[in-house]
């Protein structure tokens, strides 16, 4: 990306996908992007449908920069990829351990990291990214025991033990 | 608070569904909101849509339709599905790796009942992946088979005690012990006669209108217009015209007997009442409505009932025939229409020659067409119903049944211990009795190894191949594969000598195979004329059967020269193999 000689060359031809557009992130910092790119939003997509020319930076309140560089990342990577089929919940499921190489690698991160772009990916309404963000964090709860859930998550035990009976009771209605 | 926990609720929601369902359960523990976001009855009711195929006590489809999904114990049918998947699949891979007690695992699978399809039809369909690919395929394939057999049963044990059952699913009950997926159930069968129906109420608006008889001759005009008809001169006799699955799914120029009951089911959801009526050598339906009672006959062309076809001779304007005044014909029971099903499967099998065993070609392509059934599946079926629902058994009968159940029916053994001793006379009680029990003993007791270095046995040569060793036949040309060995002859004497085992250069004294032949039989073979050969890949023709995971567990390449070879499954049998 080049943002010297972009914005002359750019404005006549209007209709050229490779056209830039500015994002603001929620610090205040702009990051240029291709609109075919961008367009990997959905939120984005519609707003720009709405008007034709876009010459200001489109805010994007809730990601901050450092989350909206990898999902840029993410969007040009994949600015390429057809239209997700229909999305079916149970066949996605069954297959929650694809994830291709390259977003393996993408989701390498902190789980901060991970979680911001989940949320980005769910307000930037990116149904691939998102799927992926969810399908890597099922991935990470995958063949743990409760307690190993908890401690990879850090989260607290706050059921009495009652509770935990009686749910263990639950998931084994089958033997009653 | 930790970083996973910022997430809102849609989207923890979200990424639990993609948890797989042995940690969905973790996950329920974790903590207080992690079991509530994880224990919504909608998100048991999407894990129970993974599955098809469901026991009727379930009402699973009823479930379904709930207007209120949180009335409903989802997440209670979740587990008890889940865990019944388990157990199937444990099951079966105890069935695979151990040679004793097949028949009790099998009955266990069983008593899941439809339970147990999803776990099956996935084996079935099963992948190069799984090690023992060929075993888990062939034995997923008898227990589907075995559910199966055991509805079919089921049906006609309700129909013999009386009670009213539809007649679709009473002749249905025929294609549930040759199907070999699990794609043409009774279920299957209904919902395609429910298609028709909903295809001549979009084709005929005002349907309702119509007097009975306007309406029984529409719904013959649109069945000849969807393809039924009479079956051809050539194939009136093909086993498959006894099928009524077959017939409605693909076949549909067959027998008047499945043509009439296709056009009854049919009927009777158009608000006709419309039964079959046999006579010798035909069948008819008929029709009772205000007009009083009228035959319907002979409305699909057909070359071989033409001699019968004086009913049909002045037919009126919509193939209606009034009835002559000395004939009282009534409905035949579903019990009569089972048994001459029966009789029409007998009659089948002994004027058509063998056909060839089907081979598996893309996963779930066993119903389709043009599906042959097999003959001895088809033979066993004709055989049972006509012990349920015909007169009872004569000693003949009862033999030729327990033949076939010990040949390729073990898993049966049950319904022969429970079902037939009521339905046989009581001096061949103990001969059923015998029967039964060898069976069993021979399904409990562990197979005797038989080493290939065996110091007692010197004076008998070791053999040479191995199980799963691909050769050709040196007199007779054919490809088989090693199933078996003896180190010597050990057939009848009548046996050898009619086939001259004794002019063989080694004769009588030399190790001997059984073999599985590319044509779908098996044969006994000595040492001296087997030819080994490079075998292609895949197995060949003989990788195609879906039989051979009776023996082996897979195919294995190896190399250019040696080809591949199939991998035995009977380690208990021959260990050193």
């Amino acid at each position: 990306m080049s943002n010297t000689q972009a914005p002359a060359t750019v404005k006549k031809l209007t209709l050229v996908p490779t056209r830039l557009l500015t994002l603001l992130s929620s610090d205040s910092i702009e990051k240029k992007v291709a609109r075919d790119v961008a367009e990997r939003s959905i939120l984005i997509k519609n707003m720009l449908e709405d008007c034709a020319e876009f010459d200001q930076a489109i805010p994007i309140p809730n990601v901050t920069s450092s989350v909206l560089t990898k999902v840029i990342e993410w969007c040009e990577h994949h600015k390429n990829d057809p239209a997700p089929a229909a999305d079916e919940k149970v066949d996605s499921r069954k297959k929650s351990t694809d994830i291709d190489e390259w977003d393996q690698k993408f989701m390498q991160v902190d789980q901060e990291m991970l979680f911001e772009i989940i949320l980005a990916a769910n307000y930037l309404d990116i149904k691939p990214l998102l799927d992926v963000g969810c399908k890597t964090v099922a991935n990470m709860i995958k063949g743990k025991s409760p307690e190993e859930i908890r401690e990879t998550f850090n989260i607290q035990n706050d059921f009495t033990p009652e509770e935990e009976d009686q749910i263990r009771r639950e998931n084994q209605w089958a033997e009653e | 608070m930790p970083p996973v926990l910022h997430l809102p609720d849609e989207l923890l929601q979200t990424i639990f569904a993609f948890v797989p369902d042995p940690d969905i359960f973790s996950v329920t523990l974790v903590c207080r909101r992690f079991y509530h976001l994880s224990s919504l009855p909608i998100s048991w009711r999407d894990r129970c849509a993974q599955y098809t195929f469901w026991e009727p006590h379930h009402s699973y489809q009823r479930k379904l339709n709930h207007p209120n999904p949180s009335e409903i114990q989802w997440k209670k049918l979740f587990v008890r599905r889940y865990k019944s998947d388990k157990q199937v699949s444990e099951l079966l891979d105890g069935i695979i790796t151990h040679s004793t007690d097949r028949i009790t695992r099998f009955e266990k699978i069983a008593r899941h009942g439809y339970d147990a399809k999803d776990c099956l039809r996935r084996m079935l369909e099963c992948g190069e992946d799984y090690k023992d690919v060929l075993a888990r395929r062939f034995y997923a394939s008898e227990a589907l088979a075995f559910i199966h057999r055991r509805r079919a049963i089921e049906i006609w044990k309700k129909i013999s005690d009386g009670v009213d059952i539809p007649l679709e699913e009473a002749l249905g009950a025929y294609d549930l012990f040759i199907t070999r997926g699990a794609n043409r159930d009774v279920e299957a069968i209904t919902r395609s006669l429910d298609c028709l129906a909903m295809e001549f109420r979009s084709q005929h608006l005002g349907w309702e209108e119509l007097t009975h008889r306007e309406r029984a001759s529409a719904v013959i005009v649109f069945m000849r217009s969807v393809g039924f008809t009479g079956a051809s001169y050539e194939n009136y006799h093909a086993l498959r015209n006894s099928f009524i699955g077959i017939c409605v799914d693909s076949n549909r120029a067959t027998l008047p007997l499945t043509t009439v009951a296709a056009f009854c089911a049919l009927g009777t959801r158009l608000g006709l009442d419309v039964k079959p009526c046999g006579f010798t050598y035909h069948v008819v339906a008929i029709l009772r409505s205000t007009m009083g009672m009228g035959i319907l006959a002979s409305n699909f062309p057909n070359a071989a009932t033409n001699t019968t076809s004086s009913f049909a001779s002045s037919p009126g304007p919509h193939g209606h025939v009034n009835l002559p005044h000395y004939l009282t014909p009534s409905p035949s029971n579903t019990r009569e229409l089972i048994v001459r099903v029966a009789r029409n499967i007998l009659e089948s099998v002994r004027l058509t020659g063998p056909q060839p065993t089907p081979t598996y070609t893309t996963p779930g392509s066993w119903d389709q067409p043009p599906f042959q059934p097999e003959r001895h599946a088809a033979l066993y079926a004709a055989l049972t119903a006509s012990v349920i629902c015909g007169p009872p058994a004569s000693t003949r009968l009862l033999e030729h049944m327990c033949t076939l159940m010990q040949r390729d029916f073990e898993c049966d053994v049950g319904f022969f211990e429970e079902d037939m001793s009521r339905l046989i006379s009581e001096d061949d009680t103990m001969l059923l009795h015998n029967i039964c029990n060898a069976v069993r003993k021979e399904d409990e007791t562990p197979k005797r190894a038989m080493r290939r270095y065996d110091q007692t046995l010197q004076r008998h040569p070791d053999p040479r191949y191995h199980i799963g060793t691909l050769f050709r036949h040196r007199r007779y040309h054919y490809e088989a594969v090693i199933t078996g060995w003896t180190r010597s002859c050990s057939t009848s004497e009548n046996w050898i000598r009619t086939m001259d085992v004794d002019t063989l250069k080694r004769g009588r004294h030399q190790p001997f195979y059984n073999v599985f032949v590319a044509d779908g039989s098996s044969r006994y073979v000595a040492e001296d004329n087997i030819v080994e050969i490079r075998s292609p890949k895949g197995g060949g023709v003989l990788g195609g059967f879906l039989c051979v995971g009776k023996w082996f567990r897979r195919f294995e390449e190896r190399n250019r020269d040696m080809g591949g070879r199939f991998v035995s499954n009977l380690k208990e049998e021959y260990p050193d193999d």
